[in-house]
């Protein structure tokens, strides 16, 4: 063996053996999943769970006592989660790294939830500090940061389902699209494409600071924990977080008779505001007993209550 | 400048390996980034995507190739030709369809774009590298066309290992597709005019004619068409219409009063960039000075400056044209790098 031989293995063994140092024992993880729902059950009032529906089917299965809003279905529902924080009482801070990349794996930080597509429902924090935490703080949209690098990958890949306006660029924070019995949308056929009637789109963009204007529709939120979580090497705490169609149009003021196509950054701006009383805290668990599954129903406690177990 | 002469590792492996070899050092400037003296610093980021040869050439075949229309007859070059320091010859109308957002806008000339902060008309995109997404998808904001670009040029012969070679990617992916383009476009540096040799004092003079004009022009035209790059970057109403169509800027910042506002353009190679404005209004120069003159349309939008339109003395139009041609850069408009590849 040529002695520069022996040394890279001397090398490659000490890299091997210092990455095993590295890991943690002070640090642990923490899931934060998403749930959506579409309103209470006016009898029990517990949270109903959103039901996609097919793309211009008319079983509406959602409703709502407003009466610009009434009946209406949900067939896409997506949005960005980023820059995702974690605080507790005596210090403790978590910043998920963020990171835009042209490679598709070096993209950190950016997440993409989309109902209907359960692994981008949960989302695994990992190297969080050991401690307590009882604050999460999250980003609905792609902020500046995610722009002004260029050409992205993953997530954020337009060819890969990236949520993007190219012609006012950045991505679509929040998007929900259906069929609504109040919807005035006519039929419009294009080259290729169709919308239909009765259908509504409501794609709420814009990080732009530009002055005078309320484009910048990037919204940072904030809730607390039902109590404390503790982070450690041993267990798997979770956070469950809820998104309510229904009370994010009523607060909204929507009425579909009037908006069904909502493709600006001003026309969004409403609904970018109420943002913070559609999303709630559904619960957290100290350990998360739950797996993942295809469908996520079975882990939900339907009680829409903060509880910990 | 700091940029310019930052060393990829791979050129210190190169350096590393020529001096080795003792040999040496071979350095080509026609696959680097070198901001002419008389420009400011470029706002690309280039530290995200570093000019190299293969990254070029890459971006050279995708802006010929009719592969990234739908039916494969358009390329980018049928719109933005060399000749015409990439302006469009005729008047291709460009429609974006979001909606009611309805237009016809005139192809720019494509130069001294790293320079540039916000692109388009109406500056609604702020980044090079996402330019080319409007241009392939065009019609309607379904992003299944860029996809579709991406599975035929995964499919495509030649440019598997195209990508490879420029970016050592195993498979071909948008951001990648969008760097080539960014490198290709991003040298298209127009800095060698008779005008710039006479800034920069590398014995050219202007005629006598030419230096009245210089004079003039900045008197009456350099309140916004200003700097190096010929444009103060805002965006203005200049009275070429009372009634727009096209909202312009208020189509990005919806307000009401950027209705009728468009980027100052550029002036680099105007003489060659026919027809003008942002709605192909003009043929000739004269037309536009005509304009400036005595044909401004009087809405709430209008630039104050232009209100009573320019006075101009007698033939000092004349000079005026005859300046702009100085800013005709025949050096770029017939560079070999930009041609299409073979
Ligand atoms: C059908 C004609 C057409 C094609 C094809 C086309 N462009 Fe363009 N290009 C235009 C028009 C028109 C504009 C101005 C659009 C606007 O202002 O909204 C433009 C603007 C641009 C700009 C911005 C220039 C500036 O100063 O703001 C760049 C860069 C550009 N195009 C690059 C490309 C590339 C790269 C391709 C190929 C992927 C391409 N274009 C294909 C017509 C075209
Ligand atoms: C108040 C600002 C302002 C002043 C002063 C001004 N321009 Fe312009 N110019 C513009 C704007 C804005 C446009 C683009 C308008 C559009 O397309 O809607 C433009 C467009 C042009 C164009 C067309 C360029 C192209 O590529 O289509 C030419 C040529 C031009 N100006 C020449 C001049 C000359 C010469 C003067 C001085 C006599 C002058 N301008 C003064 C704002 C100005």
């Amino acid at each position: 063996m040529k002695l520069y031989q022996l040394f890279l293995l001397v090398l490659v063994a000490s890299v091997i053996l210092s990455c095993d140092e590295e890991e943690n024992t002070d640090s642990g993880t923490m899931m934060v999943y998403f749930s959506h729902f579409g309103g209470l059950d006016h009898q029990s009032g517990e949270a109903l769970e959103l039901d996609l529906a097919e793309s211009g089917s008319t079983d509406y299965d959602i409703h709502s006592m407003e009466e610009g809003i009434g009946m209406f279905n949900v067939a896409t529902l997506q949005y960005y989660v980023t820059n995702i924080k974690l605080e507790g009482p005596n210090g403790e801070i978590f910043i998920d790294p963020m990171k835009v990349s042209a490679k598709a794996e070096e993209v950190t930080g950016y997440y993409l939830v989309k109902e209907g597509k359960s692994s981008s429902k949960a989302i695994m924090l990992s190297n969080v500090p050991a401690g307590e935490y009882d604050k999460i703080t999250f980003t609905i949209g792609v902020p500046e940061e995610g722009i002004k690098e260029g050409a992205a990958g993953g997530v954020l890949d337009p060819a890969e389902g990236a949520p993007f306006w190219n012609w006012n660029n950045g991505y679509i924070g929040l998007t929900v699209e259906g069929m609504a019995m109040n919807s005035e949308q006519p039929q419009v056929i294009g080259d290729g494409w169709t919308i239909e009637e009765g259908s509504y789109a409501f794609h709420i963009g814009g990080w732009k600071d530009i002055e005078e204007t309320t484009a910048n529709n990037i919204k940072t939120l904030t809730f607390d924990l039902d109590g404390q979580l503790s982070v450690n090497a041993e267990q798997n705490p979770a956070i469950h977080m809820g998104f309510d169609i229904v009370q994010l149009l009523e607060e909204t003021g929507v009425d579909f008779a009037s908006t069904y196509a909502v493709h600006s950054p001003l026309l969004g701006a409403n609904f970018a505001e109420n943002l913070n009383k559609a999303f709630f805290l559904k619960h957290t668990h100290q350990t998360d007993s739950h797996e993942m599954k295809e469908d996520d129903h079975d882990h939900d406690d339907h009680s829409g209550e903060g509880h910990n177990h | 400048m700091k940029r310019v002469f930052k060393v990829s590792p791979l050129l210190w492996a190169c350096i590393f390996f020529y001096s080795c070899s003792e040999e040496e050092v071979k350095v080509n400037n026609d696959y680097k980034f070198i901001s002419p003296v008389n420009f400011p610093e470029p706002t690309y980021t280039f530290e995200n995507n570093q000019i190299t040869e293969a990254g070029f050439e890459l971006g050279r075949h995708l802006f010929y190739d009719p592969i990234l229309s739908v039916d494969g007859t358009v390329s980018c070059n049928s719109c933005h030709q060399l000749s015409l320091a990439f302006a469009d010859a005729q008047q291709h109308p460009l429609s974006i369809g979001v909606n009611d957002r309805l237009g016809i806008r005139n192809a720019p000339s494509l130069a001294n774009l790293a320079y540039f902060t916000e692109f388009f008309w109406d500056g609604g995109v702020t980044h090079l590298d996402h330019v080319p997404i409007n241009a392939i998808e065009a019609e309607f904001e379904m992003d299944e066309e860029l996809s579709n670009v991406v599975q035929k040029l995964r499919q495509s012969s030649k440019y598997d290992s195209l990508f490879k070679q420029a970016f050592d990617v195993d498979e071909i992916t948008s951001p990648f597709m969008l760097y080539a383009l960014a490198q290709f476009t991003t040298m298209m540096v127009s800095a060698n005019s008779k005008y710039d040799k006479y800034v920069r004092n590398e014995e050219e003079s202007l005629t006598e004619q030419e230096l009245r004009g210089l004079e003039s022009f900045e008197a009456k035209c350099s309140s916004c068409h200003s700097g190096v790059l010929f444009t103060d970057m805002s965006y203005r109403n200049n009275g070429i219409s009372s009634d727009f169509v096209d909202l312009g800027r208020a189509t990005i910042t919806e307000l009401e009063s950027d209705i009728g506002k468009f980027r100052v353009p550029s002036l680099r190679n105007v003489q060659r960039t026919s027809p003008y404005m942002h709605n192909a209004k003009f043929k000739t120069l004269e037309e536009v000075l005509d304009h400036y003159e005595s044909g401004i349309s009087i809405s709430e939008t209008l630039d104050s400056s232009l209100e009573k339109g320019i006075v101009f003395e007698n033939g000092e139009k004349d000079d005026i044209i005859v300046f702009l041609k100085t800013l005709t850069d025949y050096e770029f408009i017939s560079d070999e790098r930009f041609t299409a590849p073979q």
